[in-house]
């Protein structure tokens, strides 16, 4: 089944996310710092009118690797759950209730893939919000269960909040 | 600080340079843009098909308007992007070779001073002042001696008219051999200078006399004769003493062609060629400019210009100077010393230096190196067949009527060829006016504006290569605003698609168009970006040429002054009040010896001492003798100079050593050891002594590291740029900023540094304390200079 991505690199590493999950690549935007004692979330932004939650990439996917380029932050704008386009609906793509934004080390591109070549997680990845993985001639490419990588964020803010 | 004028301050006009291969890629760049134009008007024309939305139409409709004003502003870029190119190659075009230019004439700057020097002590040697002197006084002597020559000769005429019974002579004329004596006297300059009309004049002479002897009452006569011709005898004992001197002066001295000495009146007394002796001797020069000024100047000044000899065939630089009498200073000018100096051939290794060269060592065709003086004439040329000394320079009057310090370069056809001419004026210094001679640099546009970059030799990164200091700032500012726009053409294709994609089916007919736009935005700005990394590498590789250039200008500059200064050791090793001194067996030595050397040593103050010793490696006398109060008695003769030194000959090279610290004149400074043998009796004898001169080349190389740091472009030096000297066992031995490079330390340089043969360069990346350089090394130029020393000049220049 052939779906539409979007890729961005965090560190060395590429991921990929359904493309009609974004409202919006921004250019580099305002973010209000917020403490809600998570280093993941460094604040929020306001986006076409809402405030939305900003994740940042590279605490969340736990990348430490330095990059030898400088990191320049490209900002991507992810639709809550009812802003999704009737395609998206139809491709049973979840997001969040509220409108997110994911500060990322830069854009790749937009792709389309074949969910049929997406391969295993490997046993080694163990993020339970790693949909799978592409072999790429660049290497591998992670695709990401967005709606996943939330519920395991909430799960963790409530774990500390216990 | 060093002002540097061109052409593109006046006019920016870059295009004429623009290889082929920049055209064609501008071209394609602007054509992809505009190409981009249509693309996005059918975007438009689409919205209107997919969508009765007016909303989503104006959405497309502003992402596409968008892309047009970024495929503009782009497009204005790209040209931008190519004037900034050139415009900055030309700048650093300029400022390499106008130092370079810079650097030919201030090294020509320092052999005329040295030489202008030179000259005035040679004419304080006395054998010369004494032999003007004597030559005056027998010139004007001679006048009344041969009047009164004449009145005896009338009177030997008269006496042998008369018969004498008691002497039994005869009445005899002489009239026809006085006649034939007398005849000579109108002829008094050919009679001092001529050897072989006062060996005609003395046979005459003689055999009258003799026959004189045969009579009475002659004696007079007789006496007044001999004494006439032993005053002529004194005359060629004095040019013959002089000539002596001169002779070993040029022989020392292997650009000199020919060495004058004149009496005040202008007329020639000696010179160094013995063939050109019969020609020159007793001829006046009095009308040539140099010999006037130095008659009208002081024995503190020494005359420079350009002169012709007839016999030459090309021009040379006379030096000359006032002769004073070495007993009295404050006394008129006696005459004058005249040095004429081969200076084409002293400089053209000077000229060829810095000059790319073909695989047989000429230099690249189309590149030129040339002085000339203050009216534009040529002095001297690296190819004197195609720029002719003498003649006027062609080349416009923005290159020839330049300031001191000042530099200019401009764009112009010579001969016949599209070249850059690079101009620099003598800096001189506060003491020393300078020459105020014009270096001209001329390089064919192909080879430095069109010339292939070298940003590989350092292996740089690109980000590293564009963070690099070396990299201007507009350069920098401009790949900031690239990455910009790259970045913003990406986000709009980016968002164009995401539009389309959640248009659904009706959305279908947009993403072409941004794909496109995404492709052709995409391949802009990479061509620019590489444009920019070209262009950066080129950068880096015109300052590593600078660098290396500089490096050079360091070791060149200390080898000739080390050169130069073993020259003259040669000369005064052969002083006679020296080897006088040395064969006297009393232990101290003359007063006149150490008044000597003091002299030697205050018209050369770059020696720290100058020491006379004995065979035994004793101290016998001192220039100055108070350094020397703690080391009374000290024998030097363990010591390697000094027995290379007594082994060797006058005829040898003088023998350069590293000298220890506070080794001989109990200072904290660090000395260079000059030593000579002094010859016996005669030349050819076993050597009596050593002269040793204690060079202060620390003082000297500061001066010289100073002068050869990377400057800023307003003429100041690059912050953090270090110059220093090293030694074969890559130890410091002068540097410009001994916190950072510290001196008597090893400095841990890549082998490649040390590895160099003689007169070679070499650059590349080097970290101390954390700050990354690119460091330019220069070996000394062996072949022509010394060979002994080995050291090596290195300039550092902080990388980012």
């Amino acid at each position: 089944m052939n779906e539409r991505i979007f890729t961005f690199w965090v560190g060395e590493q590429i991921y990929g996310l359904p493309l009609l999950l974004v409202g919006e690549f921004c250019p580099l935007m305002q973010v209000t710092p917020v403490e809600v004692g998570d280093s993941r979330i460094p604040g929020v932004a306001h986006v076409r009118g809402t405030t939305a939650v900003v994740l940042d990439m590279r605490r969340v996917l736990g990348t430490t690797t330095e990059t030898t380029e400088p990191i320049k932050k490209d900002r991507v704008f992810v639709l809550s759950q009812d802003q999704i386009c009737e395609e998206g609906r139809q491709n049973n793509l979840r997001t969040y209730e509220e409108p997110i934004v994911l500060e990322i080390d830069r854009l790749g591109g937009i792709l389309d893939v074949d969910t049929d070549d997406l391969h295993a997680t490997p046993a080694h990845l163990t993020e339970e919000f790693y949909r799978g993985v592409f072999e790429m001639e660049s290497g591998d490419l992670i695709l990401l269960e967005f709606s996943k990588l939330i519920e395991c964020l909430i799960h963790d803010l409530k774990k500390a909040d216990r | 600080m060093i002002e540097t004028k061109n052409e593109f301050d006046k006019e920016p006009n870059y295009r004429k340079f623009m290889i082929e291969a920049h055209r064609r890629f501008h071209d394609r760049i602007v054509a992809d843009l505009n190409g981009i134009l249509p693309i996005c008007n059918q975007g438009k024309c689409t919205a209107a098909d997919i969508s009765d939305n007016v909303t989503e139409q104006q959405q497309i409709t502003d992402l596409m308007q968008k892309v047009e004003q970024l495929c503009t502003h782009l497009s204005e870029n790209v040209t931008d992007l190519f004037s900034q190119y050139y415009r900055e190659r030309g700048r650093f075009c300029g400022a390499a070779y106008t130092t370079t230019a810079e650097i030919k004439v201030n090294l020509v700057d320092r052999t005329l001073l040295d030489r202008s020097t030179d000259v005035r002590w040679w004419s304080k040697e006395p054998i010369l002042a004494n032999c003007v002197s004597a030559m005056k006084k027998t010139s004007k002597s001679l006048t009344s001696d041969f009047e009164e020559m004449s009145a005896f000769l009338e009177g030997a005429i008269a006496t042998f008219r008369i018969p004498s019974v008691s002497s039994g002579w005869t009445s005899m004329d002489l009239t026809d051999r006085v006649k034939e004596i007398i005849a000579f006297f109108p002829r008094k300059r050919e009679l001092m200078f001529n050897p072989a009309i006062r060996a005609q004049f003395e046979k005459i002479l003689t055999d009258f006399t003799d026959f004189l002897k045969g009579g009475d009452g002659q004696e007079g006569t007789i006496k007044f004769a001999g004494k006439l011709l032993s005053k002529l005898a004194g005359c060629e004992k004095h040019i013959q003493g002089a000539c002596q001197q001169l002779e070993m002066i040029r022989s020392t001295y292997p650009s000199l062609f020919e060495i004058v000495v004149t009496d005040d009146q202008g007329v020639v007394l000696a010179n160094a060629r013995p063939d050109r002796r019969a020609e020159l001797h007793a001829k006046s020069v009095a009308h040539e400019s140099w010999c006037q000024k130095s008659l009208k100047g002081s024995s503190n000044h020494t005359h420079i210009e350009r002169a012709q000899l007839k016999e030459e065939s090309h021009p040379a630089i006379v030096f000359s100077t006032a002769i004073k009498d070495p007993e009295d200073r404050q006394a008129g000018i006696l005459g004058s010393i005249s040095v004429f100096c081969d200076f084409q051939s002293e400089t053209q290794s000077l000229l060829d230096n810095y000059l790319p060269t073909e695989k047989d060592g000429r230099p690249k065709d189309g590149w030129f190196s040339f002085f000339t003086d203050d009216r534009g004439i040529v002095i001297c040329a690296n190819d004197p067949g195609a720029i002719l000394p003498g003649s006027h320079c062609d080349l416009p009057r923005s290159h020839r009527t330049l300031d001191r310090g000042e530099s200019y370069w401009s764009h112009i056809v010579f001969k016949g060829r599209e070249s850059i001419v690079f101009s620099a004026c003598s800096t001189g210094s506060k003491s020393i006016g300078g020459s105020g001679w014009v270096s001209h640099l001329v390089a064919p546009v192909c080879d430095i504006m069109q010339a292939e970059t070298q940003s590989t030799k350092l292996n740089l990164g690109h980000h590293q290569l564009m963070e690099s200091k070396l990299i201007p700032e507009i350069s920098k500012l401009t790949y900031a605003a690239l990455q910009e726009d790259r970045q913003a053409i990406k986000l709009i294709s980016l968002n164009g698609i995401l539009f389309a994609s959640q248009l659904g089916k009706r959305g279908a007919a947009l993403a072409p168009v941004f794909d496109k736009i995404t492709a052709t935005g995409d391949s802009a700005t990479s061509r620019m970006e590489s444009l920019l990394y070209e262009m950066a590498g080129s950068e880096i590789g015109l300052n590593l040429h600078l660098q290396e250039t500089l490096a050079r200008q360091a070791v060149d500059l200390m080898s000739q002054k080390i050169y130069e200064r073993s020259l003259a050791l040669r000369l005064w090793a052969r002083t006679n009040s020296l080897r006088s001194s040395l064969l006297n067996t009393t232990d101290d030595p003359a007063a006149d010896v150490t008044g000597l050397l003091r002299m030697i040593n205050d018209d050369y103050p770059v020696y720290r001492n100058i020491l006379l010793l004995n065979n035994r490696g004793e101290i016998k006398a001192s220039s100055r003798p108070k350094r020397l109060a703690e080391c009374d008695g000290m024998s030097v003769a363990d010591q390697v100079w000094f027995m290379k030194a007594i082994r060797s000959s006058s005829n040898d090279h003088t023998m350069v050593s590293e000298g220890r610290v506070g080794e001989l004149d109990n200072s904290k400074f660090a000395s260079l050891v000059f030593a000579l043998a002094v010859p016996g009796e005669k030349e050819d004898s076993s050597p009596i002594g050593v002269l040793a001169c204690l060079f202060d080349w620390q003082t000297e190389a500061v001066e010289i590291l100073n002068s050869c740091l990377p400057k800023s472009s307003i003429g100041r030096p690059v912050q953090g740029a270090v110059a220093f000297f090293t030694n074969r066992d890559q130890i410091v031995l002068e540097s410009t900023n001994s916190s950072a490079v510290k001196i008597q330390e090893f400095i841990p340089l890549a082998d490649e540094h040390f590895q160099l043969s003689a007169g070679q360069t070499y650059s590349g990346t080097f970290v101390l304390n954390g700050t990354t350089y690119i460091a330019a090394t220069a070996k000394c130029d062996g072949r022509k200079r010394f060979d002994g020393l080995e050291w090596s000049a290195h300039i550092l220049r902080p990388l980012v």
